[in-house]
């Protein structure tokens, strides 16, 4: 059980710290040091505002962008296509007919 | 300067009226910060964001609190904050010292033969008292310090905590009485 003199002086050690610490000075130059830190933090915020917005408007001109070229690209493409009428055009002048029949291929004897 | 004065000029953004309040209200808040945090320089830091914060934020100030109250919480919200990045940077700090980043001079040990043996046990008396009180539970803790280092009364202190006044007293019985038990143990050492 703890005795009243050591509960006394315990108590007594706790508020010489305690009173220890609150004996801080005010800081003179405390209201320089805050509005450099306000002014500073107010510049940041709206440096940060241009920013967003020119990350916004790069971001818009980049989809833009993508967009048209894709659209530039698939319209070329479409001229190009294996499908397109000129190649099968092309495809239907083969002279097919003098083509080797696939049967005679097949059962013709290659040993002699 | 009236509260009301004080939060109108703010708001008007009257530096006159800034430097002011910073004088009104630096003292408390220093020793408020110091309370949780045992370093000037810390303490000093911490109140500086607590008046951009405050400055920056007035014109959303309703006024459901008194002015005091909204720096008070201010105050222990940030300086809570800080305890746990100074938490985080002492753990990297471990870390670095495991690996052997930082290599100690003999320059930055105290010359020990300087200080008397009184000294010293009256040093690490203290420094058990402050880990002490770190020691305690949140809520406890800030009771404690809102009461013994800035010296609110019990209903103010609610205000600040948003608590009823028997809850209030309550955490202050309780953190005193964990303060005696905790030292106490130390104390039988010395």
């Amino acid at each position: 059980m703890q005795s009243g003199l050591e509960h006394n002086k315990l108590v007594n050690d706790l508020d010489a710290v305690i009173d220890e610490e609150k004996q801080i000075q005010q800081d003179p130059y405390m209201f320089t040091r805050i509005m450099a830190r306000f002014e500073n933090r107010k510049q940041v915020v709206s440096n940060n505002k241009l920013q967003l917005a020119f990350q916004t408007l790069a971001f818009v001109v980049l989809i833009v962008a993508g967009i048209y070229s894709g659209i530039i690209l698939g319209k070329n493409y479409t001229n190009r296509n294996a499908l397109s009428a000129d190649y099968q055009h092309e495809v239907y002048y083969l002279d097919e007919l003098q083509h080797e029949n696939m049967v005679s291929v097949f059962f013709s004897d290659d040993s002699k | 300067m009236t509260e009301g004065e004080y939060i109108k000029g703010l708001k008007r953004g009257d530096e006159k009226v800034y430097r002011e309040f910073v004088d009104q209200y630096q003292l408390s808040l220093l020793r408020l910060c110091i309370g949780f945090l045992h370093d000037e320089e810390d303490a000093k830091d911490i109140v500086q964001d607590v008046f951009v914060e405050v400055f920056r934020s007035v014109e959303k100030f309703r006024g459901d609190a008194s002015l005091s109250t909204w720096l008070y919480r201010i105050a222990v919200n940030k300086s809570l904050n800080q305890i746990q990045r100074n938490r985080k940077r002492r753990l990297l700090a471990g870390f670095n010292s495991i690996w052997g980043a930082k290599k100690q001079t003999g320059d930055d040990i105290p010359d020990e033969s300087d200080i008397s043996d009184i000294d010293m046990e009256k040093k690490e008396r203290a420094k058990f008292i402050r880990k002490a009180i770190d020691l305690l539970p949140k809520n406890q803790r800030i009771a404690f310090i809102l009461s013994k280092y800035e010296d609110l009364s019990n209903h103010d202190i609610s205000e600040v905590m948003g608590i009823s006044l028997s809850a209030a007293e309550s955490l202050i019985h309780r953190a005193k009485l964990g303060l005696q038990k905790r030292l106490s143990g130390i104390y039988k050492k010395f």
